[in-house]
């Protein structure tokens, strides 16, 4: 979720009297609002019009995952809002912020934790792909920390962001803005499958480790093209002390074809074999 | 003259009235082994009450006493019968013989065979063909295998896909519709269903998806839809039932890079299959010539090594020695049968047989890793070199005058299932890697020399070293 610097959509007041209880605004997506409202993190589609049946059909899947490495959906509503009924989801809510809001503060994951960090990461995904669901949108300002710690990262927003809408990660046209963690076949415009995932806490984990993105340079645009070329070019060294069986994940995770990835399940057996 | 002709021309002259028509009353009237149909021998099973029939009446049975006169093998304990599961853990290799047009009833006495040698190396299984016998006559022959493991009633729905695949111009006969008749009715509603029963009634206890060929020119809608019928076998599962995700493909799937790109990605997304049954159509070549085209090998290759890391197991069921090559990159089985075709799934070719010409006489080498003409074996055979086999059926042919193709096909089979088994049992330095390449360097050093032309020059072995 992106939360810096985005406006409400609509005002604490309104979206405090519509759900019956103090709201605190906590961020923006593409389709709508997040409030806190008690242990709730509560999710406000803002787009209008928005199939009831479908956002059902879609979380249903998403209630079935049991993880701790998950956000639990604990079921979806409707609220009055702005003059009409927009579709509400419940989520449970995480104390302890986000790994973008950390990496912000210059608080980069330390080389002790990576392991910890990218299994639980691994197993958050595992848990979603065993209910066919595909996050998508695996990014610092998508995970989690429970209370603050690296060892207990959470997986934030289940992919409805994707489900909810296939243009919801935009390429913008000739550039990619908000891409930093896509997959090269995403950035093809191909369907995005669980190797995206993967490709995602690969390029997260290398990122919030180093404090720089493994393939592009902050502040520079690159088309479509630029982008895709800098991706098969491959990921820049980790230039920390990590563990050799971790960094060999990281590097399968940051392959450019999808199979070469590997599986979320061969993944982890390989951090176990290699004892990390 | 009289001209010769390969006894993989049954299933690839063209003729549909053979192709899959062969008439089971005659093959029931089949001559058949003498050596089958004399003495009784049995080996004990470590459960210690029961006895399975390696040979005479019954073969192929487990019998809890033994019958009376029967001679007990006393030279090595049997290991114990695997389940399926065990079977498809990947512990050992998997070696599936497949039921074809002739020889059929030989086939359980053939893995009993196998079992008790080589039981501990080795997971047997039983193909059948649904369009080729009744279900009734499936089953009988399931019934009597017991040393088969895994049984599969492969549908061969991809008989449908004469678009795709170079098949005969009519592959699917009369009797072929009645015994699978879903054959008429392609992707209609509730085909999938009548699929799966199908192979329920056959007797089978791994249940395989459609496995339609996968067209080429539309890499991702056909591979979405063969995982959507596979998903749809899933959910008709029953209780303790598995199912395999059965894939057919033409070569160009695994030599071309793009394509075998899409292949295995979509192998890695759908990861709820974890056995994966393929069939890959190839350029028709000499008989029983193995793959020798670089890109093919190394696209198997790929495959293998992607299943092998994720822990799937990929079965190469109609590949014969082939595909015990690829056991070397981590495929986990191969199937091979009594006819040629049984042995690789090439594209079909017409192959004209000349009035009165006789069958060709071959033979496989173990030595050589070949199959070679008798000629030619006779040659290898007075060499000082050469190691005679000393199956059950090469001593059969040796005391004979007629060439017996019947014992050249079964011993065929029993050397394949030695070669898999040993696979395993040399597997300590290298892992199975290692054994294939020793073993195909060992024949690469004896054939040095050989005085070997033409078809019979083992011109895959080359082509093997440097994949390996």
């Amino acid at each position: 979720m992106n939360t810096q610097g985005t406006a409400p959509r609509f005002s604490q007041q309104d979206v405090t009297a519509a759900l019956g209880e103090a709201a605190q605004y906590l961020g923006s997506g593409t389709f709508g609002d997040t409030w806190r409202a008690g242990n709730q993190a509560v999710k406000i589609i803002c787009v209008d019009n928005y199939p009831r049946e479908r956002l059902e059909r879609e979380v249903e899947g998403l209630t079935r995952v049991r993880s701790p490495q998950v956000v639990a959906l604990i079921g979806t509503d409707e609220i009055l809002l702005g003059g009409k009924l927009r579709p509400i989801l419940r989520f449970e809510y995480i104390e302890g912020g986000d790994v973008d809001k950390k990496v912000q503060e210059k608080n980069l994951l330390p080389a002790s934790e990576v392991s910890h960090f990218l299994r639980g990461l691994l197993l958050g995904v595992k848990a979603l792909h065993e209910t066919s669901t595909i996050h998508r949108d695996i990014k610092p300002g998508n995970i989690a920390l429970r209370s603050g710690e690296w060892s207990s990262p959470v997986l934030l927003d289940l992919g409805l962001a994707k489900q909810l809408d296939g243009t919801s990660i935009t390429v913008y046209p000739g550039f990619i803005g908000t891409a930093r963690y896509m997959a090269p076949e995403q950035l093809r415009a191909q369907r995005a499958r669980k190797a995206a995932d993967l490709w995602s806490v690969g390029v997260t984990v290398r990122e919030v480790l180093t404090g720089s993105h493994p393939f592009y340079v902050d502040g520079q645009n690159y088309s479509v093209d630029e982008a895709i070329r800098k991706l098969s070019d491959g990921p820049s060294a980790v230039g920390v002390d990590i563990p050799d069986g971790v960094r060999e994940v990281l590097d399968r995770l940051t392959a450019f074809e999808e199979f070469e990835r590997g599986s979320v399940s061969s993944n982890l057996t390989r951090l176990d074999r290699a004892g990390v | 003259m009289v001209g010769e002709w390969d006894d993989d021309s049954l299933e690839q002259q063209g003729d549909e009235s053979i192709y899959f028509e062969w008439d089971e009353a005659d093959q029931d009237n089949e001559s058949g082994l003498e050596i089958a149909r004399n003495e009784q021998e049995v080996i004990r099973l470590p459960s210690g009450s029961e006895f399975l029939i390696l040979s005479g009446e019954g073969a192929g049975s487990i019998v809890p006493t033994a019958p009376p006169g029967a001679r007990e093998n006393a030279k090595r304990a049997a290991s114990g019968l695997r389940t399926r599961d065990n079977a498809l853990s990947g512990n050992v290799p998997i070696y599936l013989i497949q039921r074809g047009a002739s020889y059929y009833k030989e086939l359980p006495s053939v893995l009993a065979r196998l079992h008790a040698t080589h039981g501990e190396n080795l997971a047997l299984g039983l193909i059948v063909r649904i369009p080729q016998a009744t279900a009734r006559s499936n089953t009988a022959l399931f019934d009597r295998a017991s040393a088969a493991a895994i049984r599969i009633a492969d549908p061969c729905t991809y008989l449908l896909d004469t678009d795709i695949l170079r098949l005969s111009d009519n592959p699917i006969g009369i009797r072929a519709r009645r015994y699978a008749p879903y054959l008429l009715d392609g992707g209609s509603a509730g085909w999938i269903e009548s699929i799966v029963d199908a192979q329920r009634a056959a007797g089978a206890n791994l249940i395989l998806s459609p496995g339609s060929a996968i067209n080429p020119d539309r890499p991702q809608q056909t591979l979405d839809e063969a995982c959507t019928q596979a998903d749809e076998v899933a959910s008709l599962l029953r209780p303790g039932e598995r199912m395999a995700l059965n894939l057919t493909l033409s070569s160009r799937w695994l030599s071309s890079d793009s394509l075998r790109t899409h292949l295995l990605n979509q192998l890695i997304d759908q990861d709820q299959f974890g056995i994966i049954y393929l069939r890959v159509q190839w350029a028709p070549t000499a008989s029983f010539a193995q793959m020798t085209d670089l890109p093919l090998v190394d696209g198997i290759k790929r495959l293998a090594n992607l299943c092998l890391d994720e822990g799937r197991q990929l079965i190469l069921p109609q590949s014969g020695l082939s595909g015990w090559f690829a056991l070397a990159f981590g495929s986990t089985g191969f199937g091979a049968g009594t006819a040629g075709a049984d042995h690789a799934f090439t594209e079909f070719a017409i192959r004209r047989r000349a009035p009165g010409s006789q069958r060709v006489a071959r033979y496989y080498e173990t030595q050589l890793l070949h199959t070679v003409e008798r000629a030619a074996h006779d040659q290898l055979a007075a060499l000082s070199d050469y190691q005679a086999c000393d199956c059950l059926y090469c001593n059969y042919q040796q005391s004979r005058m007629i060439w017996s193709h019947e014992a050249a096909s079964l011993h065929h089979l029993i050397a394949l299932g030695e070669l898999a088994a040993k696979v395993q049992s040399d597997s300590e330095r290298g892992g199975r890697h290692g054994a294939v390449r020793r073993a195909v360097r060992a024949a690469v050093r004896y054939s040095r020399g050989k005085p070997l032309v033409d078809a019979n020059v083992p011109r895959h072995l080359q082509v093997w070293d440097q994949a390996l």
